[in-house]
This record gives structure tokens, C-alpha cells and sequence, in this order.
């Protein structure tokens, strides 16, 4: 019995360690990984040499290689500076001639088309030839993209550039969609928070158990609707209003995703607030009354400082879906990148950027959108890491002088 | 401290005038409690209690636990009315005023301080938990506060050790320490009666006797009633002494005749009990 619950614990102990071992090291390589992915296109070129990407073609040759129903890149050589492109669809054929100028460095200029009649080369943003002839259906012609190689972006006009550009002209600035976030957070919990503290002390202190477990199930109930809905009645009911009150050419904006969003971290910091309220020992509620102070006050003075740890645990969580909520904000808050100069201008938050352009995003712009993830993630940390820290030197304050205290009295 | 407000001059139940007989004071009581009954739900706590407690007296109540001591003095300053469900019938007048009345339960409580069994400041300096109080009714002037924390502090017996160090938490002192803190925090309302509910019941002996020695001080300036299990402390430090008994008030009288002579059979079980 001795021996197998000696041996039991030395297997347990390796277990666990293993286990740890384990975790701590898939978390390390996910985030090694995740990091490296978000640098990588500030590092990386796009490919060493032209790519040629085929869309809805039954067959292509490219430099006399055949390729049928390819649709991923077909990397150029580098050092090649002819493309012969030849295609055959049902009811066409076709062929396209690219003569590479390798020594300019400009790339607008780098390519020179032979014509054909057949389709069109959209020159010099983007390089796609389009091949159209009677008959087919809009939204499903063929095309030939020719992708010239991207150098490796620059990190520093990533994170403080003003246009944001991805897909013609390949500009790719941030800024506004950092800013957009944070606005749109800032302005959420500026709106929820004294709304939410309120009602979590009202819910605390001024009503009966049973009721006060009535409304909370239904605060909570709140807090499991999907946000699409949030951003739906946003939609038919905030924006309008915005629109109406304040005269503005459109009422989606930076008010109206403040607005949904104010509503939707509510039920978080309701309940939190009201659970660390409840947690608050009525030893020192009752030293409180006892001292002629009224329920207000002591709620005011005693009560709410004390929970404040989970007040401010419950700030962070709204702060955390304020940043990271996607789809409420994508439906009210008109998704311009641009600095907005007004509280009811359009902007666009990090989240939305990469839901809406996921879909189509190829290439460089694909690279990017996963950096802006990566930034998405670094601005969490950093505002919990921030506001942790406020709540931790509290602590520490209150637990120092205990120590040396009880030094001085041993002696 | 003496009030000048009207006086009670009710008559006293026969119990009561038994107990205090000799009384110069009679009819001049700080606290008078007629046919006092307790409810906690169904459950009746306090069984007809006659009660009174003159000016610049101790009173002790001691019994066994769960006999009604605490709800007895948490009724005093109501702070039963926290608890849903309770009810309160009967009189309990404050210089002939009855506390369930008209009176204004925040004033009722800076008038009657309470200090509980477990030391409970708050999370604050010290200086602010003195100052907690006055400031709650609005007093600002800095430096009447600081004159306040001081009085109170240097009249609970605190000053000498935390003068240097007012700006610190008071979670940082000793239980000893918190424990006067927090009658010094009472003591800064000016209260006319301070409650102490097992004051010492937390802490070490030496603490203990720190506190007991200011109890002994306390009572030239104020009307104290405190709740015991230690027999030692009220035979120590009260005047007069109340025995409880399963929500019963069996035995008041002066301490010394309670203990050596009790009336009750009941009264003298328990003591014997105790010290024998
Ligand atoms: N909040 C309450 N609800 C219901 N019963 C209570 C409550 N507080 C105390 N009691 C009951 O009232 C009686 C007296 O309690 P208490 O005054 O605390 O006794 P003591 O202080 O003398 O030990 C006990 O039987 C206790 O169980
Ligand atoms: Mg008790």
C-alpha cells in the first residue's frame, strides 16, 4: 500500500511536470509562431520573382508548362524576362505576351504587354488581365493576375501610417484603425462604466436578495445575445438616432459603435461589480452604519473601494470585448479608415479590417491583414498589463507595512 | 457629557426598581428598555427584557452564547434593522426618547457608538478611519480633523504608537491595535454610549488588558454597556452586571452582589459553573 502510493506520487509528479512542461511550450510556440507570422512580411518579400496566379481557367501554359484548373501562384524565375502566357477556355483561346524590364526599378514600368484583342490588362495599379467575350456571365470571367514581387513593408508606416490602401495600390497604414479601436473602447466604457458601477451598487445595496437575483438573471441573459443582434438594433435604432439628433449625413460612426458597444459590456461589469459588492464583509458595512454614515455612503465610501479589485477585473473584461468585438461594430460604425474629425464620422476598428477583408485578401494584403492581428493582440496586453498594474502597487501598498509591522512587535 | 435634554421620569417595573434601589440617579437613566421583545422571523430572540443603564455606568451582560447578548445590543443603536425579517416590540428610550420613533437612525448612531468583536477598520489610513465619521456628516475643515483624529486617538490610547504613522493603512497594526483604533474611531463621533460587543474576544491577553484599562478610563466620560464571556473582565471593569439566559434577562444588579450573591438560582449555576 506504502509503496504503490510512493510510487503513485512519483508518477503523478512526472505527470505533471510533463504536462506543464508541455503547455508552457505549445503556448511559447504558438506565440513564437504568431509573432514571426505578424513580422514576417516586414522581413520577407511577397516571392523572389513574378507570380503568375490563374482565376477560372480550364487551362493554361505559362513559358510551355501546362497547367490545368491550377488556381495557386506559378512562380516566374527571377531572372527571366519573358512571360509567354497561353489559354484555352471553352468558346476561347488566347495568348499574352510580357516582355519584364529586369533592370527598372520602378514597377510600374517593369512590364510591357503585347495586346490582345481578347481581354484587357488593368495597368499600372493592378496587373490582371481579364478576358471578356460575349456570353459570359458577370462575376465569373476568367483573369490572369501577374503579381510583381513586394519588398519587404515598412514596419514604422504600418503603425503610424494614414492611408490604408491594400489592394490597388498597396499601401498599407494602420494608424487610423488603432486609433478607431481605441476610440471606439474609450467611448464605450466612458458610456457603460458609470451606468454599469451604478447599477452593480444599486443591485448590491438597495435591493432585497430575491429581487436583486430576479434582475440578474436577466442582466445575465443580456450578456449570452449574439452581437450580431447588438449590432442590429444598433442598426435600427442607434444609428437612426444618432443620424436625427445630430444631423450628421449618416449615423453610423464612432458615436453609434461607442453607443452598442457601452450596452454590450454592461452585463459584465454589472454582475462583477455586484458579485465583489456581495463578497464585501458586512463586519465593516455594518462599522460603516454603526459610525452615523448612511447606505449610500457606506456603498460610496467603504463599500465600492473595496471591490475595487473587481470592478477593475471587470473593466479590463469590457475593455477586452470593447477591442475585440467584431461584428456589432462592423454593422454600426461605417468602416472608414480615415481620422475622423467628428464624434458621428465613420470609423474602422482593427477587428473589423480583418473581417471584412479576409475574404478576398491575397498576398501581402493576407500578410498584413494577420500583422494587424498580431497588433490587435499586443494592444490588449497592453492596456490589461496597464491597468493590472494600477490594482497590483495598490496591493502591495496595503501588504508592505504588515511585514515590518510584525518585525518591530517580535522584539 | 452630560446631556441636558428632558429626562425620563417614567416609572420603573418592579425588577428593575428592585435592582436599582438605592440608585440616586433613578429616573435619570441614559437608556431605559420596557417589555422588550425580539423576533427574528418566528423565532423570538428577547423575551421581555426590563433594562436601564445610568450615566457614566458599565454595564456587563454576560451568558452563555447564543442567549441574545449581541441582539440585545445591536438593538440599542438598531443595527438589527439591517436584518430583513426582524421585529422589535416594546420600548427602548434614550434619554427618554424613544429610539423607534421619530428619531433619526443616522443621528441615533453617532449618539450610540458601537465597537464589535472582531476589530473591523476599514481599508483606509488610520487618520482617515478616525476621521471616517465627521467626515461622512460633512465636517472638511482639515484642520479640525486633525485635532479630532488626535483627541481621539491620544483618548483610546493610541496616539503614542501610531502619531508617526497616520498616512499608513490600518490594516497594518496589530489586532490590539486595530481593535482601540476602532473605539477611537467611535469615540471621534462623540458618542454618549459607546456598545462593545466582546471587544477582547480577538485578541491576545496583553492586548486584552490594554483595552480593559481604557474601558476603566472610558467610563468617567461615557455611559458603557459591554458584552462578555469572560466573567474576570466584567467583574474587572463593570459596575453593574446583566445576566442573560435563552433570551431571558434573569439577573441585573450590581456586579459584586451578582457575584457573590446571586438572587437566581439560574445566576449562580452559571457562575459556579464557570469558576468552578
Ligand atoms: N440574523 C439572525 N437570524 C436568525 N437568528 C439569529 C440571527 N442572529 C442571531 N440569531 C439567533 O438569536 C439568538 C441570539 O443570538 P446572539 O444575540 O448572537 O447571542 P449571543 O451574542 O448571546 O451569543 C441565537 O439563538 C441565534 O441563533
Ligand atoms: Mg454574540
Amino acid at each position: 500500500m506504502a509503496i504503490n502510493r510512493k510510487g503513485a506520487d512519483i508518477f503523478f509528479k512526472h505527470l505533471f511536470r510533463v504536462m506543464s512542461l508541455t503547455s508552457v511550450l505549445a503556448l511559447a510556440s504558438i506565440l513564437i509562431f504568431v509573432f514571426i507570422q505578424g513580422a514576417g512580411p516586414f522581413i520577407f518579400s511577397t516571392a523572389s520573382g513574378i507570380r503568375i496566379v490563374p482565376e477560372r481557367m480550364r487551362e493554361i501554359t505559362v513559358n510551355g508548362n501546362v497547367y490545368r484548373n491550377h488556381t495557386t501562384f506559378i512562380d516566374i524565375p527571377p531572372e527571366s524576362d519573358r512571360i509567354l502566357v497561353s489559354f484555352s477556355n471553352p468558346g476561347i483561346s488566347g495568348s499574352l505576351e510580357i516582355a519584364v524590364n529586369n533592370a527598372e526599378k520602378d514597377p510600374e514600368k517593369k512590364l510591357t504587354f503585347s495586346k490582345n484583342e481578347n481581354g484587357e490588362i488593368t495597368y499600372p495599379r493592378a496587373y490582371t488581365y481579364t478576358i471578356s467575350y460575349p456570353g459570359d456571365l458577370p462575376g465569373v470571367t476568367s483573369k490572369i493576375h501577374i503579381l510583381l514581387p513586394e519588398k519587404p513593408g515598412n514596419f514604422f508606416y504600418f503603425i503610424t501610417g494614414l492611408e490604408w490602401r491594400p489592394t490597388y495600390n498597396k499601401v498599407y497604414g494602420i494608424l487610423p484603425m488603432i486609433l478607431g479601436t481605441i476610440m471606439v473602447s474609450f467611448g464605450a466604457i466612458l458610456l457603460g462604466l458609470p451606468l454599469a458601477i451604478l447599477s452593480g451598487v444599486f443591485l448590491a445595496e438597495f435591493i432585497p436578495l430575491k429581487t436583486a437575483s430576479l434582475i440578474r438573471s436577466g442582466i445575465e441573459l443580456l450578456a449570452g445575445i449574439p452581437s450580431v443582434v447588438y449590432g442590429f438594433f444598433g442598426l435600427m435604432v442607434i444609428v437612426p438616432w444618432v443620424k436625427n439628433t445630430f444631423h450628421a449625413p449618416s449615423g453610423n460612426g464612432l458615436l453609434a459603435a461607442a453607443m452598442v458597444l457601452g450596452v454590450m459590456i454592461l452585463p459584465t461589469i454589472i454582475t462583477i461589480t455586484e458579485a465583489s459588492l456581495r463578497a464585501f464583509p458586512d463586519s465593516i458595512r455594518e462599522a460603516s452604519l454603526s459610525l452615523g454614515a448612511s447606505k449610500m455612503q457606506t456603498a460610496w465610501a467603504v463599500a465600492l473601494p473595496h471591490a475595487k479589485s473587481g470592478v477593475i477585473a471587470a473593466v479590463i473584461l469590457g475593455i477586452s470585448r470593447a477591442v475585440g468585438e467584431t461584428m456589432a461594430v462592423i454593422l454600426v460604425a461605417g468602416n472608414s479608415p480615415q481620422l475622423i474629425r467628428g464624434l458621428t464620422d465613420s470609423i474602422r476598428t482593427l477587428t473589423a479590417t480583418i473581417a471584412l477583408e479576409m475574404g478576398y485578401a491575397e498576398g501581402r494584403h493576407n500578410e498584413m491583414l494577420f500583422s494587424i492581428g498580431v497588433v490587435l493582440f499586443v494592444l490588449i496586453l497592453a492596456l490589461n498589463s496597464l491597468i493590472l498594474r494600477y490594482t497590483r502597487s495598490d496591493r502591495e501598498e496595503a501588504k508592505a507595512p504588515l511585514t515590518v509591522k510584525r518585525k518591530t512587535e517580535e522584539k | 457629557m452630560i446631556s441636558t435634554e428632558v429626562l425620563s421620569g417614567e416609572t420603573l417595573p418592579p425588577q428593575e426598581a428592585a435592582a436599582c434601589g438605592e440608585n440616586p440617579d433613578l429616573g435619570r437613566n441614559k437608556v431605559d428598555v420596557k417589555d422588550l421583545d425580539f423576533f427574528y422571523g418566528d423565532f423570538q430572540a428577547l423575551k421581555k427584557i426590563n433594562f436601564s443603564l445610568a450615566r457614566q455606568e458599565v454595564s456587563a451582560l454576560i451568558g452563555p452564547s447564543g442567549c441574545g447578548k449581541s441582539t440585545f445590543i445591536r438593538i440599542l443603536n438598531r443595527m438589527n434593522d439591517l436584518i430583513p425579517s426582524c421585529r422589535v416590540r416594546g420600548s427602548v428610550l434614550l434619554d427618554g426618547e424613544d429610539i423607534y420613533g421619530d428619531m433619526d437612525v443616522t443621528e441615533l448612531r453617532t449618539r450610540v457608538g458601537m465597537v464589535f468583536q472582531k476589530p473591523n477598520p476599514f481599508n483606509m489610513s488610520i487618520f482617515d478611519n478616525v476621521a471616517y465619521g465627521k467626515r461622512m456628516q460633512g465636517l472638511r475643515s482639515r484642520r479640525k480633523l486633525e485635532e479630532l483624529v488626535e483627541k481621539s486617538l491620544t483618548r483610546a490610547a493610541l496616539w503614542g504608537e501610531v502619531k508617526d504613522r497616520l498616512k499608513k493603512p490600518a490594516l497594518s497594526l496589530s489586532g490590539g491595535q486595530q481593535q482601540r483604533l476602532c473605539i477611537a474611531r467611535s469615540i471621534a463621533m462623540e458618542p454618549e454610549i459607546i456598545l462593545m460587543d466582546e471587544p477582547t474576544s480577538a485578541l491576545d491577553p496583553i492586548a486584552t488588558g490594554k483595552i480593559e484599562e481604557l474601558i476603566g478610563e472610558l467610563k468617567m466620560d461615557y455611559s458603557i454597556i459591554l458584552v462578555t464571556h469572560a466573567m474576570h473582565q466584567a467583574a474587572r471593569v463593570s459596575g453593574k452586571t446583566a445576566f442573560f439566559l435563552l433570551g431571558e434577562l434573569i439577573e441585573y444588579n450590581d456586579t459584586k452582589t451578582l457575584f457573590t450573591n446571586p438572587e437566581d438560582k439560574r445566576t449562580e449555576d452559571y457562575i459556579s459553573g464557570r469558576f468552578g
